[in-house]
């Protein structure tokens, strides 16, 4: 295999796992952690 | 009281003013490096506020001159960037007692090494007294004095004060981290490790990375029963892929709006308990409150002892510091609910 060759293959499966991963990256659901609650401020009988 | 204020920076300046608030203060020595930042502190403070300065390039040189400035004064509050151990100890043998800002691992390692000097004076040297670590060690001593029993505890943070507090978030993604797992001492990858944390609101849900932070270290001395104790830092994707550089641009004179959070875990009236708590302000803000209450609470000798440690170990009364905090406009807040993996 020449050495051009091997670049060639090189790019070619680098162009492909970007393609994929910027697929992904898109597409891809990710579930963001939910909360429920909320802050509040220290006061009173948070002092005791 | 005779206090010394050596850095007049973004924190310097704001513990300095909450200092002079308090009419006890009678003489506020300023020891600052940039002249012009000593001269517009004391033109905005006026009386009793002075500027001092220590001559010489060389710490030797400097710490020979600091012994000068130093004696008589009942508080000293360091928050430059440089010369805490030398000047900690030179303060604590000349009789007073020591604040100290550093949020730099290998600082806070020789300052609570000052514990027997401390000792032997009968003085408070207090250690990483500012925002995170400080304002996090009071939480999360005061959360787990409302606990039976603390196995864990998680620290995060977001924000810098002053541009040498944004040099040390650099380089504190740059270094390795020193966690507490499983009773042992386990070092990670600075800039690794992401997880989401929620902070208080407006910040809301950061993704937070390992980093060279002191309050594992500080905060196993107050809890050594606890056997994970973590400490992560909020940081973008630009923060950590320029860690390995010197910093790209000159830091802000100051950084907006900073956050900490506290997470406990443990257990109470047996069963498991999880209590997180936080704060949301300007860090240097914050940090200059912190080290002025904290100094002024040394001399008044409101501290559990005399000694070096971090304000998790010193402070016993942690609702009385979160008073005087609030007084100050310091805040705290606990998050009330139901809460995810990471609440």
């Amino acid at each position: 295999m020449s050495m051009i060759s091997a670049i060639r293959r090189t790019v070619v499966a680098l162009g492909i796992a970007s393609v994929v991963a910027a697929y992904l990256r898109v597409n891809s659901e990710s579930e963001v952690p939910t909360s429920d609650g909320g802050w509040r401020e220290l006061s009173g009988p948070d002092f005791d | 009281m005779k206090v010394l204020l050596y850095g007049a920076g973004a924190t310097g300046a704001r513990a300095g003013r909450q200092l002079l608030s308090n009419a006890a203060v009678e003489d506020l020595i300023i020891v600052e490096t940039d002249q012009t930042v000593a001269d517009n502190a004391v033109l905005s403070y006026g009386s009793p506020a002075r500027v001092v300065k220590i001559p010489g390039q060389r710490t030797e040189t400097r710490l020979a001159n600091f012994f000068d400035v130093v004696d008589g004064c009942d508080l000293v509050i360091l928050s430059a960037e440089d010369d805490h151990e030398a000047f900690a100890e030179a303060a604590l043998r000349s009789g007073a007692h020591v604040v100290s800002t550093s949020d730099d691992v290998d600082v806070v390692e020789d300052l609570i090494a000052l514990d027997s000097i401390a000792h032997e004076m009968n003085k408070s040297m207090i250690v990483g007294a500012a925002f995170s670590p400080g304002f996090s060690c009071v939480l999360a001593k005061h959360g787990v004095r409302k606990m039976d029993r603390v196995d864990e505890v998680h620290v995060a943070r977001m924000g810098t004060g002053g541009p040498s507090c944004a040099r040390q978030h650099h380089r504190s993604l740059r270094n390795d981290a020193l966690n507490r797992v499983d009773g042992e001492w386990v070092t990670a990858r600075g800039g690794s490790g992401r997880e989401l944390f929620w902070f208080p609101d407006p910040v809301g849900g950061l993704d937070c990375y390992q980093a060279s932070l002191p309050e594992p270290l500080l905060l196993h001395d107050a809890f050594p029963q606890a056997s994970r104790i973590t400490a992560r830092l909020a940081a973008t994707r630009r923060d950590r892929s320029t860690k390995w550089l010197p910093m790209l641009r000159k830091p802000h004179p100051e950084g907006l709006l900073g956050a900490v959070r506290v997470e406990l875990r443990g257990t109470h009236e047996g069963r498991a308990e999880t209590r997180v708590y936080g704060a949301l302000d300007r860090p240097a803000v914050a940090a200059g409150t912190v080290a002025a209450v904290a100094g002024i609470w040394a001399v008044r000798v409101a501290y559990a002892r005399s000694g070096a440690g971090s304000l998790g170990v010193l402070v016993d009364d942690t609702a009385a510091f979160l008073k005087d905090l609030s007084t100050c406009g310091v805040r705290a807040a606990v998050f009330e609910g139901h809460t995810s993996s990471h609440g």
